[in-house]
């Protein structure tokens, strides 16, 4: 069997771990050779095959079959590489676990550019979400890649971020790459396939069950030289990204939150623990040693009233109620309203959804 | 041996409409028949006839008594039509002369004992009885003062048949109900007062324009924010009912029987909070024979739908075209039937479903959760509300402030002089609201300047609003400006509206 067909049976093959696959690829020496041995024999490379496992290997080893699976999924417009193929990334022939192949929608991102994840809850605050979108935007207007999971919260922000500001961000799914979980994030998912790039180690048609994610943030992190985490409470699973990506060498930054604020408590457990603090853009461009035309002099750009001003001073970090603001600032309930509507237009602040505002500069 | 016919009066929908009830006494085996397209209560009449007419000492010597209600095509329902058959029957067997019932509209109940019981819908009665050109109208005592605010007919009230008849043969004199006097009105104790919400300005702000152009308002807070606290005293701010909206709304409720009789007319605007299991026949009116829904009995006032994402969505869409037309149209086989329903629509929210979203320390909802609770109201359905304020959770400063907020009765003032204003420029147009305004409509009254333009357009570039939202923006604005009293739409009227969008941009995703 050919070399990339004999991959593509590893990555389809269903019900046999990566552990036991990786075993029987290195007893046999190479995928080929594996796709001549029937499922009696994979027991010799010293992992336990069960008979349903043989079974199944036995059933997708058909050269036929494989060759209708590869095909229909051409033209659901997803490409396959195989771990030997040139085109296959390079970070992730590096990582001791790496897939046998990977299933992409759109493009890849290009080799030589410094790319960064961006992961986080899913049931992230209006700051999570505010802070996602942002740094997705900076990130990729500097040209960075933005890694992301496709998720609900943090995730599908810092995508929508990316994207808004014209870069490029690619999105690994724990499902197939033909399948948008979760549904919500359609839009976005077709934006990705058109822009950006969708990629899986599952073939089409596969649905993610929990055990699926936890595999799949290896990849997110192995796409990336450096980890973003933006929110994320103790224990959640942005913390198993953060360990793959210790794991493979590579940095973190984690984004400080308030004391007290639960979904802050695992980003501010890391930074204690010694990750970097990430408090602008520029943090990574720094890291990354890349000199960006810094845009924090937005500030400046931004022309204010008076009247502005006097309103935007009054708001503190936490978001500021209208109520508050008009105790503090004596202006009338349909003034104060139309100022923030003003300092709303100008990108200042945003509104919290709670009759509240954030200060955005 | 004879022949008798008496007038009285049917409910269809909330008019009521003439119907003659025949008698005819004739000879045979004796025998008591009904025809006429008759319910089962109408039915029933005539154990209580014979026993009424027995009982205040009448004998009806045995024959063959036949009783028809005319028009044979129109149902006939309600417990009005006792006394009607009563004296027709009196009529056909020659106790009271024809000529002495001409001109006069019987309705009534009777009891076993000749007694006269009050009716539903008797202002419905005493008006279609005017406009015939009646003499007057005979009804139970307990309905008279009601049918008297008509003002267009005499109404006589009477406790028994045998004031009735005593009456008709002029054996007692009696004089017309005095029309109740408005001033003498009981007006009800206003005991809800705006002045007792303590802070939340903003929100004051908000309800206020709502209520200075009849907007849908939209309240979305925690638990305990204030929402329903808040629309219970909307009815305190609008300017009091006219005598006309009186008479309309007074005329709903008599149909529906829930008008106090001791009260007499509707005087408060009429505030209207049905469960969120209501059906959909409850809300908008329905049955076979239809009868109001709650948002009839709403008319001309406020119709509060608390906890609006728990009322199914098809309860919710069979609003949207009531509120758009401002009234209800209902058809059945046999006709179709109007009735109004001029409301403003107040709904209440959590914004999820524990209620602390976006307060991520209390609320464990998904993001799922949230958007499946916020998608259950259906776009049209949030398109007919101009106006979405959001409640922050009261802070303990303002819970235990001294300080005192403006009585109803101030910002009423205010209301009156914004709708006495739209009513003078819509005077040709057939609307009185700036929530009523059409497309052209607002193209034609809501003319913005080059600053004003540039406004918007920077609006819609930075806020990523909806065509369907800039309408809704510039009635609001609109309204704004009435209240201060100007006669352009200026870029702080248009700011103001601009912060009331709410909905529009929440249910998109991002928040």
């Amino acid at each position: 069997m050919e070399r990339t067909l004999a991959c593509f049976l590893l990555n389809c093959v269903p019900g046999i771990s990566y552990e036991k696959l990786a075993k029987c690829l290195e007893y046999a020496g190479s995928p080929e050779a594996l796709s001549e041995m029937p499922g009696a024999r994979l027991s010799e490379c010293g992992a336990v095959i069960s008979f349903s496992e043989q079974a199944a290997w036995d059933e997708w080893r058909d050269p036929e079959l494989l060759k209708r699976k590869y095909d229909s999924m051409e033209k659901k417009g997803i490409v396959y590489y195989s771990r030997y193929d040139p085109d296959f990334p390079r970070r992730l022939l590096t990582l001791r676990d790496c897939p046998f192949g990977i299933f992409v929608k759109g493009k890849l991102p290009e080799e030589e550019r410094n790319a960064a994840a961006i992961v986080g809850s899913r049931k992230c605050t209006v700051y999570g979400k505010e802070s996602a979108h942002f740094f997705g935007r900076m990130l990729a207007k500097a040209g960075i890649p933005v890694i992301s999971g496709l998720a609900l919260g943090v995730d599908g922000m810092a995508g929508r971020g990316a994207l808004s500001a014209g870069g490029y961000t690619l999105a690994v799914l724990g499902c197939g790459a033909d399948i948008c979980y979760p549904a919500e994030n359609i839009d976005l998912y077709q934006a990705l396939s058109a822009e950006g790039g969708i990629v899986s180690e599952r073939p089409p048609g596969y649905e993610a069950r929990p055990y699926d994610f936890p595999i799949r943030n290896r990849l997110i992190s192995g796409f990336s030289d450096v980890l973003i985490v933006i929110e994320a409470a103790e224990n959640s699973g942005s913390m198993i990204t953060v360990n793959h990506a210790l794991s493979q060498g590579k940095d973190v930054f984690a984004l400080p939150g308030r004391v007290g604020d639960r979904m802050s408590a695992g980003t501010n457990e890391l930074l204690k623990n010694g990750a970097q603090v990430l408090t602008c853009p520029e943090d990574i461009f720094q890291y990354f040693g890349m000199t960006v035309k810094n845009e924090t002099v937005r500030k400046n750009q931004v022309r204010l009233s008076r009247e502005e001003k006097i309103i935007l001073d009054l708001m503190g970090s936490t978001p500021a109620g209208v109520d508050d603001l008009l105790e503090k600032s004596c202006f009338p309930v349909s003034i104060l309203t139309g100022i923030l509507v003003d300092l709303e237009i100008k990108g200042a602040v945003k509104k919290n959804g709670m009759n509240g505002y954030i200060r955005l500069i | 041996m004879g022949f008798g016919k008496v007038i009285s009066s049917a409910i269809t929908g909330i008019d009521g409409r003439r119907v003659v009830v025949e008698a005819d006494y004739g000879d045979g085996l004796p025998s008591f028949d009904m025809v006429g397209f008759l319910s089962s209560e109408v039915r029933e009449a005539r154990e209580r006839v014979r026993s009424a007419l027995k009982n205040t000492g009448i004998e009806i010597p045995p024959g063959r008594l036949t009783v028809n209600l005319s028009p044979a095509d129109l149902r006939k329902q309600g417990n009005a039509f006792d006394l009607p058959i009563a004296v027709s029957i009196l009529v056909a067997c020659g106790i009271l002369p024809e000529a002495f019932t001409d001109g006069y509209t019987f309705v009534g109940e009777l009891s076993l004992d000749g007694r006269l019981r009050g009716i539903e819908g008797m202002l419905s009665h005493a008006i279609s009885a005017g406009e015939q050109g009646m003499r007057g109208c005979i009804v139970p005592a307990e309905n008279a003062a009601e049918g008297a605010m008509a003002e267009t007919v005499d109404i006589f009230g009477f406790e028994t048949l045998r004031d009735v008849i005593d009456f008709l043969l002029g054996n007692m004199e009696k004089d017309p109900e005095p029309v109740p006097d408005p001033a003498a009105r009981p007006v009800r104790e206003e005991d809800l007062d705006f002045s007792e919400i303590l802070g939340q300005e903003s929100l004051k702000r908000a309800v206020e324009v709502a209520s200075a152009g009849m907007h849908g308002l939209l309240l979305v807070g925690p638990p305990g924010a204030g929402k329903s606290m808040t629309a219970k005293r909307i009815p305190t701010i609008l300017p009091p009912l006219t005598r006309e909206e009186q008479l309309e709304t007074s005329r709903i409720h008599s149909v529906a029987g829930i008008l106090d009789r001791s009260r007499g007319m509707v005087t408060m605007r009429p505030f209207r909070s049905p469960h969120h299991t209501i059906s959909v026949q409850a809300l908008v009116g329905g049955g076979l024979y239809p009868r109001p829904g709650e948002m009839s009995l709403a008319h001309n006032g406020v119709l509060f739908l608390d906890e609006l994402p728990e009322f199914t969505r098809m309860t919710l869409d069979s609003m949207r075209q009531p509120l758009e037309d401002k009234k209800i149209l209902i058809s059945r086989v046999h006709g179709t039937y109007v009735f109004p329903a001029r409301v403003m629509l107040v709904c209440a929210m959590n914004p999820c479903k524990c209620g602390y979203y976006p307060d991520r320390n209390k609320c464990r909802c998904s993001e799922r959760e949230v958007r499946t609770y916020l998608g259950r109201i259906s776009r049209p359905f949030l398109d007919r509300i101009d106006i979405s304020v959001e409640l922050p959770r009261v802070s303990l400063s303002e819970i235990s402030s001294e300080r005192r907020g403006e009585s109803s009765k101030e910002i009423r003032r205010r209301v009156l002089k914004a709708w006495e204003v739209q009513k003078e420029r819509y005077r040709d147009d057939g609307i009185v609201f700036n929530s009523q305004l059409s497309g052209s409509q607002i193209r034609k009254y809501c003319v913005l300047g080059q600053e004003e333009k540039d406004l918007m357009k920077n609006v819609f570039d930075r806020l990523d609003l909806s065509a369907r939202a800039y309408d809704r923006i510039l009635k609001v604005a609109r309204t704004i400006a009435d209240l201060s009293g100007e006669e352009r739409i200026k870029a702080v009227h248009l700011r103001e509206a601009v912060s009331y969008r709410g909905t529009d941009r929440k249910i998109s995703g991002f928040m």
